[in-house]
């Protein structure tokens, strides 16, 4: 399976509980990421016409708000079955690192023979 | 606020036509909804990144268009022919009897060439074999780039007169962008072999005899290939900017610039030791296979050039767009 940038699978997790228009997307994104993730409007809409055109996402009805077009996007099947799939991969691994992490040996690094 | 909006809608004159059409309207209303939020700086940013989106749709370079499908499928093969001709170039051309200029001499020809193509290899082997994201690498290359564009020209007295000049000063800044994790180093790496560039039109307008093409580059196509080069320079450097970084898709830019510089370097060579000869009558004896693939070569770097000149022109329709003009 193609590899998923961060920022691609934020937007398809903003996207997961319903459809969103681009300024909604970048709301999420950054409150998802806590901050650390801001897409700018080239780059949202960079990723959304890849989205689009590989079919994970899909324009879902525009509206005009205060003189100004909204238009709204959401997952599709295909979509979503991406992202929840990835998902499980990104859990499964998170969940081996906090195992290995919870080991004894796992919080501190291991001193090199003859500095112990 | 309608200063904020005028503004931004010329920004996205940037766009293809038919892009603006489908999505001007909606990506001007993302843009003044999240203005109130933005400081000064962030909209510069946000300019920045919209001009960037703007231009990689022109020029067919994204990833699902033309472009960027020639960049990334011919990338890492050409890599590998470039590398191979420029250790070609060190062990035949520079080091044949009868090629070298004077091998008891100790002078540019005799260190500084060989130098610079062994950086270039090391560096294109280097950055094939270590991890993406290594600035050690990319620091090396903007140095190496910024001392011989800078450094050594004045001090050698004369503008060595090849492409290979080219070369050695586009590849580290090629491959600086091509191992930094940051925009902002990239545009330094950028901004750097532009600079160097510009100071070599400089150096090779100003110096002795003063040709079209630059000293060394005489005949009826030879005065066209530093243009063609320099201009190949800029683009690929422009294109890497703006691609997702992909190691293949560097190895394009290198077969494309790499193998006919260094093959009209061997050419250019051969005619000096015989001033009264033209370029073709100088390759006589040499590697004719270089001469041939130089000319084939060149000819594929402008095929190339008008192709992408062509999808990405500027009213291009946007495959898979819902609303495009099919």
């Amino acid at each position: 399976m193609k590899e998923i940038r961060e920022p691609t699978f934020l937007v398809l997790v903003a996207l997961a509980d319903g459809r969103r228009h681009g300024y909604g997307i970048i709301q999420d994104v950054e409150r998802l990421s806590n901050g650390q993730t801001t897409l700018r409007a080239g780059t949202l809409y960079a990723t959304l016409d890849r989205l689009t055109s590989e079919g994970h996402i899909e324009e879902a009805g525009e509206e005009i708000v205060d003189g100004r077009l909204r238009r709204y996007y959401r997952l599709t099947m295909r979509g979503s079955a991406m992202l929840e799939s990835e998902s499980k991969q990104r859990l499964a691994v998170s969940k081996e690192a906090l195992r290995r992490l919870s080991r004894p040996s796992g919080r501190r690094p291991r001193l090199a023979p003859g500095f112990a | 606020m309608r200063r904020t909006s005028r503004g931004l809608e010329r920004l996205l004159w940037v766009y293809p036509k038919t892009y603006r059409e489908h999505r001007g309207e909606e990506i001007l209303g993302t843009l003044l909804e999240s203005a109130p939020a933005r400081s000064t700086f962030e909209t510069l940013r946000v300019a920045g990144d919209l001009a960037a989106h703007g231009l990689r749709l022109r020029l067919g370079a994204a990833p699902d268009q033309a472009g960027g499908k020639v960049l990334g499928a011919a990338a890492l093969p050409g890599m590998t022919t470039a590398a191979a001709a420029a250790v070609v170039m060190v062990f035949f051309a520079q080091l044949l009897p009868g090629i070298h200029h004077d091998p008891t001499s100790f002078g540019p020809d005799t260190v500084i060439w060989p130098a610079l193509h062994a950086v270039w290899i090391l560096g294109a082997v280097v950055t094939l074999a270590v991890p993406r994201r290594t600035r050690a690498c990319a620091l090396t290359c903007v140095t190496t780039t910024l001392v011989v564009g800078f450094v050594l020209p004045p001090r050698i007295g004369y503008l060595p007169s090849d492409f290979a000049l080219f070369i050695a000063l586009a590849i580290p800044a090629l491959l600086a962008q091509r191992v930094t994790p940051r925009r902002s180093e990239r545009w330094l790496a950028l901004l750097v072999s532009l600079a160097v560039l510009a100071v070599l039109g400089y150096a090779a307008a100003n110096s002795p005899p003063a040709t079209f093409g630059g000293p060394g580059f005489y005949g009826a196509l030879g005065v066209f290939a530093p243009y063609v080069a320099a201009a190949a320079v800029t683009l690929f450097c422009c294109s890497f900017l703006f691609l997702t970084a992909r190691r293949w898709t560097y190895g394009m830019g290198l077969l494309l610039l790499s193998v006919p510089c260094i093959a009209y370097q061997s050419a250019v060579e051969g005619a000096f030791q015989q001033p009264t000869a033209t370029i073709w009558h100088g390759t006589m004896g040499r590697l004719p296979v270089m001469v041939v693939a130089a000319v084939i070569l060149v000819l594929i770097e402008l095929t190339f050039a008008l192709g992408v000149a062509l999808v990405g022109k500027w009213f291009s329709r946007i495959p898979n767009m819902p609303g495009a003009v099919h």
